[in-house]
């Protein structure tokens, strides 16, 4: 019996020293102050491009930031799922006039495919609009 | 912020002496009034969305004061007691107050200066809503697109109690109201802990929860996990304490934490039953002494917020039970890796899992057996929730979301580890009495004739 209480001290011992070194390291490592734009800087920057009133969609994927940053504002905002031709008619039938897309973009909106992307959204007449936070 | 803090804490300062009736520090006062208060305001604004009441400033305002006069009167009914603690010296307790000191330092510093958390769970679920009380005054999240509906609401409501403060949604400060959930901990824990534990081991529980790289990252992230950490925390002390106490003291502390980690998290609800289920093992009996209180807390967190769900058509969680998923060993080696992960959690598992299998032998034999009892089989009833999650079988899923199902259970098997460990020098120290007394270097002068 006090071998086992005694392993369990040595474990307890060894290990809470481990745990400590390792704690001190990760609090040494934080980061302090604000490490991306605040939801209010974020709205300024989408402000500064759409006028109050307009209809926005968000795009499909990694932009739950601009959705929560927009609704408060909006009660109607559109997500663009789904194939061209649903994109294309979502777009009209809310008659959204401009696209916010956040930065950094998800794969779907680099390179070609981006490109024809961001025709698809603009087609209705609308403006994709980037905003990095 | 500060003074929405405030107004929480002062909501249930009066209801510590209604649940705990103890005499205590006001440090820990302050620390049990904002848990205890953070739970019942956000319930009793569910209280005003059921009978229609818009969810306003006023509103808002209206359930502070009315959780803080209903806890003043029950309170004047009785006078707080004397609670002994187990003596013991307090120098190595004041040692490990430094790095307990540091986290909470740390913590502190990251939820004042990192402003809005980013965290998706934050943006899509726990912040939206909160938001959604602040734009549409209601708890019914008839814009809310996704799965969350179901989710229960302290921690929402708290964000959007603040935004209609505030006036406008500002979650600069947000990981404020969050953050107070782990600095409260450490001051509750500590004086739960002393009640059983001596000074070094209840300081000794504390640092083995605090000091883990999950506790600070959860600690303002924007997600609820760590609340409800805490409140299990408490339900599984205040369940020891209460069986130990073989009376009713505690039982309506024990009932209303489950109950308020149930309004935290839907886990909530099954950790917080089964703990309360070895309650009724233990003593066998339905008619054992407050059961029936702390039945009745746990039912006014829970069956609320179902009924609200049915009345408003919010979604119930239709995606986890959908299938069950039993390749029990692989949900075992990924569990298992997600718990040893060391930048996660250091060798927080393997460390009190083996002090407490190595001081088996010793606290089974002691009162501590209970707290085992208490702590140890949700380990194994997390687990099926990777039965039953609706992503089972995909390891992602399983990294996701073990380190969140388990910070939960963390502060009180830190607590059980202490437990053990306060056996072990228990043991070593009555074993060197007993030894025979060595011989001396110095032969014995004989005495003069």
């Amino acid at each position: 019996m006090r071998g086992l209480a005694v392993t369990a001290l040595v474990v307890l011992a060894v290990g809470g020293v481990i745990q400590l070194g390792k704690t001190a390291a990760y609090v040494a490592q934080l980061h302090y102050g604000q490490a991306h734009a605040s939801v209010h800087e974020t709205l300024d920057q989408i402000e500064a491009h759409v006028p109050p009133g307009v209809v926005y969609a968000n795009t499909p994927a990694h932009s739950e930031s601009i959705r929560y940053t927009l609704f408060p504002r909006l009660q109607r905002h559109v997500n663009l799922y789904g194939d061209e031709q649903t994109v294309r008619d979502a777009l009209l039938k809310a008659n959204v006039r401009y696209v916010v897309i956040t930065s950094p973009a998800p794969p779907v909106f680099e390179g070609e495919q981006g490109s024809w992307w961001k025709q698809v959204w603009a087609g209705p007449g609308g403006r994709v609009i980037e905003v990095h936070p | 912020m500060a003074v929405f803090c405030a107004a929480v804490i002062a909501a249930g300062w009066p209801w510590t002496h209604v649940l705990i009736g103890d005499r205590m520090h006001p440090v820990v006062r302050v620390s049990f009034g904002y848990l205890i208060g953070a739970a019942l305001v956000t319930l009793a604004e569910l209280g005003a969305a059921f009978l229609h009441i818009p969810i306003v400033r006023g509103t808002v305002l209206a359930c502070l004061v009315g959780v803080f006069a209903v806890g003043l009167v029950l309170a004047r009914r009785g006078r707080d007691r004397d609670s002994e603690t187990v003596p013991g010296p307090m120098r190595w307790a004041y040692a490990l107050f430094v790095p307990i000191g540091v986290v909470m330092a740390a913590i502190a510093g990251q939820a004042v200066e990192n402003g809005a958390p980013d965290h998706v769970d934050f943006l899509r679920a726990w912040g939206k809503k909160g938001l959604e009380v602040f734009t549409d005054h209601n708890l019914n999240f008839a814009h809310l697109g996704g799965p969350h509906g179901y989710y229960p609401l302290e921690i929402s409501n708290l964000f959007g109690s603040f935004y209609l403060l505030r006036g406008r949604p500002d979650d600069s400060v947000i990981r404020v109201e969050l953050a107070l959930f782990a600095l409260a901990l450490v001051p509750v824990m500590w004086w739960m802990c002393r009640r059983i534990l001596p000074p070094v081991s209840s300081a000794g529980a504390i640092a083995l929860a605090v000091c883990l790289p999950q506790f600070i990252l959860h600690a303002s992230r924007g997600q609820a996990d760590l609340a409800m950490g805490a409140y299990i925390t408490i339900t599984v002390l205040a369940c020891y304490l209460w069986l130990l106490d073989g009376d009713d003291r505690y039982a309506g502390l024990a009932g209303f934490a489950g109950g308020a980690a149930a309004w935290t998290k839907l886990e909530g609800a099954f950790t917080a039953a089964a703990i309360l289920v070895v309650v009724v093992l233990v003593r066998r009996s339905l008619r054992s002494p407050g059961l029936y209180v702390a039945l009745s807390w746990f039912v006014v967190f829970v069956v609320p917020w179902k009924l609200f769900q049915r009345i408003h058509h919010i979604n119930f969680n239709n995606r986890h039970f959908a299938k069950l998923y039993l390749d029990v060993p692989w949900i075992l080696r990924h569990v298992t890796e997600s718990l040893t992960t060391f930048s996660h959690w250091g060798v927080f598992w393997p460390l009190t899992l083996a002090v407490i299998a190595l001081t088996a032998p010793l606290w089974w034999r002691s009162p501590f057996r209970m707290l085992a009892y208490l702590t140890l089989p949700n380990l194994i009833f997390n687990l099926a929730g990777f039965v039953t999650q609706y992503r089972a079988g995909e390891a992602n899923s399983v990294t996701a979301t073990a380190s969140r199902l388990y910070l939960h259970l963390a502060p009180s098997v830190a607590v059980m580890a202490a437990a053990g460990a306060t056996l072990a020098v228990a043991a070593v120290l009555a074993s060197r009495r007993a030894e025979p007394e060595p011989a001396t270097a110095t032969p014995p002068v004989p005495e003069p004739t």
